[in-house]
């Protein structure tokens, strides 16, 4: 699944920091593998060294204590010591030479003839018996027999303990006896040994029950046990190099030196930690500074992504503003950059849009916002299309009275409150203020925008227009001005929307004999005494009202005849008084259209007597237009009857 | 083990007469077939009877920090002188049984010669030069031949039974080599012995000049 990141500043540092923090990781581990095995390397090669330098060190003090040993050889008066047989006289020379030597801790004298130990200063009373360590005199005989120089040398247990011994010939002048001369590899020795090289010395050996004991060590005494318990469970592949004693780790060369392999080791070792330290020194600079970089990259990215942010949010604030309406403010970033670039290309693009809606704004007030929507959305070309659409017309009947004694300008302040108030009850309703026709309104239902219930929205508002008259008239009466009455007309028909005009002046319009229609309609207010005249077209699709039907109409410049209706309100408020009063009517207006005039005339005298008893205030204009009109067509009733009033004037 | 030490031996007679006398030699030769030097081959007994030796005064110089010859064989009785030929002093010593003796630090001929009154070994050394090493054999028979370039040679009467005895320094020990044979009446007669000698012993000295101590 992609990450998804909801700052950029968060996308570099993951982008930068993961991939480099990666890398230097790697990189701290391999320097780190690396420390170690040089480390190990280097402690390795030193111990080598160390023992090359023990078997110097063992070499010199072999060649010491044969120096020591000839010398005794050639004492004359030795010899003559020799010759008195005497245990305890040898014994005792043995002993004063003993304290004439640095490096010796014992010396003994073993018989040639019989291979018995003479004398030993390390164990007084041995006498008459051979020495554990008898192989290395016959190792000094094979030398003998050999015709070479018979001087052997070894690390060998005396008395329980390793001592390195070195056997010589004793001389008188023949080769009579065998001289040792040793030196114990104890505490003392790893000592003096641990001076001449960088690690520390452990001397063990292993006893007659096979278990292997340390004679001496430098290391520190804790861990002293471990090692001998290591020792003790050697495993066959021999001991790791890498040993680890009280919970640290040593490099450990462990070397046996005695002939007798396997019986006394000399154990070389090294702590790793020890070794490892100025590496870890150098391991915590090396963190110090990678922290440090990826410190100083992290605030890198952080600043440089704010460079880009700052101006990006800017930017954004900016489109936020202009989304908002607010086009007053400019995005200000002082970049000479890109970013800038883009700023200045901003900051245009809302002088565009300024300038841009500045203009919608104006087409809003010339025409309705929606013709405005409407021509700014599409392409502006000649042209319309037909639809059906319901037409209101709406005009003062009095603007000539409302005019006297004004100024023009007082005048136009009169008309734009009076527009606007009529304007903002169309618009509130979906129509749309096709024009001002001097004080009339033409508002159109159903275009731009369709609306499948028009009729009804044009009569709402026909309803609603003037409820909001009554609101003017109010404030025009407060004011000391004559209030204005109206007439409505309104018509349902297909007709021809689209621009009219030519290709550099447009007019959004509707045209048609429909449009007319609903013009005359309004004409008619006036004559049958009514608000509101609606078609049958209209009537028919809004069927929601309750209606008066007026008449049945040919206007001036139409053949066909139209019905007209007068809309009252809704049918859900009308009385059960006023429905019974409006049978009535409607039983005389279907009389008199099948042309029975008499009939009609009593069914007319019905209505307004029925208006007297319900209280119902009837339409005189209309009774009186019919009375007159009953007397005219009983007096000469025409033949072709057909139930049609004809205007032949507007 | 002393008869294992004579490899071989082989008894060749040449020029057959009827002289009384007759010459034995002994040619001694070591395990690589080199003619010994310093060997010593005597004639014990002759049918099982001990010969009477007479005293036979001989010296054993020092020569080069070295004993000269350096083996020696004396009848019982016999004295030795051990004059100093080198231009410093000698300690010459025994410690052996047949005779125990020093001449302490001197140069020059010393004021008496020793004189060894038991048979066996006397093994020379000096106190203060370690590599000086001399033998001198100490027997109770007047037949001695001491051996050079692997020859020695005695005046016999043939017909009797020889007990020869062969000692060289490189044998182990005093060991002494026991040989039986009889000579016929002959003039001349040979008898080569083939002996295995351990190889010399080496003995520490000053560092020479080659950085050689031994």
């Amino acid at each position: 699944m992609p990450i998804r990141f909801k700052r950029f500043q968060s996308r570099l540092l993951i982008f930068f920091l993961v991939p480099l923090l990666v890398v230097l990781s790697a990189v701290f581990l391999i320097v780190a593998r690396a420390n170690t095995r040089i480390a190990v390397e280097l402690i390795t090669l030193d111990m080598q060294k160390a023992l090359a330098n023990f078997e110097a060190t063992i070499s010199e003090r072999n060649e010491t204590l044969a120096i020591a040993g000839d010398t005794l050889s050639s004492d004359f008066a030795f010899k003559n010591v020799y010759e008195t047989n005497d245990h305890l006289t040898i014994l005792s020379a043995l002993t004063n030479l003993l304290g004439r030597l640095v490096n010796a801790d014992f010396l003994v004298l073993v018989n040639d003839q019989d291979g018995t130990v003479i004398a030993d200063t390390l164990q007084p009373a041995l006498i008459g018996v051979e020495p554990t360590w008898s192989n290395l005199i016959n190792s000094a005989r094979i030398l003998d027999r050999a015709g070479e120089y018979p001087e052997a040398a070894d690390v060998v247990i005396v008395n329980g303990h390793p001592y390195h011994l070195t056997v010589l010939p004793f001389f008188n002048p023949e080769l009579v006896a065998w001289l040792g001369l040793g030196f114990e590899l104890n505490q003392t020795f790893t000592e003096n040994f641990k001076k001449t090289i960088s690690a520390d010395v452990s001397v063990l050996f292993k006893d007659t029950d096979q278990l292997w004991h340390i004679n001496g060590s430098t290391m520190p005494d804790s861990t002293q046990g471990d090692l001998q318990s290591q020792f003790n469970n050697i495993p066959n592949q021999g001991l790791d190099s890498l040993l680890t004693l009280d919970n640290a780790d040593y490099v450990t060369m462990a070397k046996p030196i005695s002939q007798d392999l396997r019986t006394v080791e000399i154990v070389l070792q090294r702590s790793l930690k020890e070794q490892l330290a100025p590496y870890e020194e150098l391991q915590g600079v090396l963190f110090t500074i990678f922290a440090l970089g990826l410190a100083i990259l992290a605030a890198g990215i952080v600043f440089i992504s704010r460079t880009v942010t700052h101006p990006l949010l800017l930017l954004a604030q900016g489109a936020r503003r202009i989304r908002d309406g607010d086009y007053q403010q400019q995005v200000i970033i002082a970049h000479q950059d890109e970013f800038g670039e883009l700023a200045q290309s901003f900051n245009g693009m809302v002088k565009g849009l300024i300038e841009k809606e500045k203009v919608r704004d104006l087409l809003g007030k010339v025409v309705s916002p929606q013709i405005a929507n409407e021509l700014l959305s599409k392409n502006l070309e000649l042209g319309g299309e037909e639809i059906e659409l319901t037409v209101l017309f709406c005009d003062m009947r009095d603007f000539t009275t409302l005019c006297e004694g004004k100024t023009p300008q007082q005048i136009l302040q009169l008309l734009n409150e009076y527009f606007s108030a009529i304007s903002g009850v169309i618009e509130s309703n979906g129509g749309v203020v096709d024009k001002y026709i001097g004080d009339a309104v033409m508002a159109l239902f159903g275009a731009p925008v369709s609306y499948a219930d028009a009729p009804s929205r044009a009569i709402r508002t026909a309803l609603t227009i003037y409820k909001v008259l009554d609101e003017v008239n109010t404030s025009f009466s407060s004011r000391g001005l004559s209030t204005v009455t109206i007439g409505v007309g309104i018509n349902t028909d297909t007709v021809v929307v689209g621009n009219v005009g030519s290709s550099t002046r447009l007019n959004y319009t509707a045209l048609g004999d429909g449009v007319n229609l609903a013009s005359r309609l309004e004409e008619l207010t006036k004559r049958y005494g009514v608000n509101i005249i609606v078609s049958e077209f209209t009537r028919n699709k809004a069927s929601e009202f309750l209606y008066q039907e007026l008449d049945m109409v040919r206007v001036k410049g139409k053949s066909v005849p139209v019905r007209i209706f007068s809309p009252l309100m809704f049918t859900t408020e009308a009385t059960l008084g006023l429905l019974t009063t409006l049978d009535d009517y409607h039983a005389f207006i279907r009389v008199y259209q099948a042309g029975n005039f008499i009939t009609a005339q009593q069914l007319l005298d019905v209505y307004t007597t029925r208006c007297q008893l319900t209280g119902f205030t009837p339409n005189h204009t209309i009774i009186n237009l019919y009375r007159d009109r009953l007397h005219k067509l009983q007096a000469d009733v025409p033949v072709d009857w057909d139930g049609v009033h004809t205007f032949t004037h507007k | 083990m002393r008869f294992r030490s004579i490899l071989f031996f082989f008894y060749g007679v040449f020029s057959a007469s009827n002289l009384r006398a007759a010459t034995l030699t002994v040619n001694i030769t070591d395990q690589n077939s080199n003619l010994i030097e310093n060997a010593v081959v005597y004639i014990k007994s002759v049918n099982g009877q001990s010969l009477p030796s007479t005293p036979k005064n001989i010296e054993v110089d020092q020569i080069d920090e070295m004993f000269v010859p350096h083996v020696s064989a004396i009848t019982i009785g016999s004295q030795v002188s051990f004059p100093n030929s080198d231009h410093i002093r000698h300690h010459v010593y025994s410690f052996s049984e047949a005779m125990t003796f020093e001449i302490p630090l001197y140069i020059g001929i010393p004021a008496a010669p020793i004189r060894f009154d038991h048979t066996g070994l006397v093994t020379l050394g000096c106190n203060i030069h370690d590599h000086m090493l001399g033998y001198i054999l100490v027997v109770d028979t007047p037949l001695i031949a001491e051996v050079t370039a692997g020859i020695g040679r005695f005046e016999v009467v043939p017909g009797g039974e020889l007990a020869l005895e062969i000692w060289h320094p490189l044998l182990a020990g005093d060991e002494v080599l026991k040989q039986s044979l009889t000579v016929t009446a002959e003039e001349n007669a040979v008898l080569h012995l083939q002996i295995e000698l351990r190889p010399e012993r080496m003995v520490r000295r000053a560092p020479r000049r080659n950085g050689n101590r031994y």
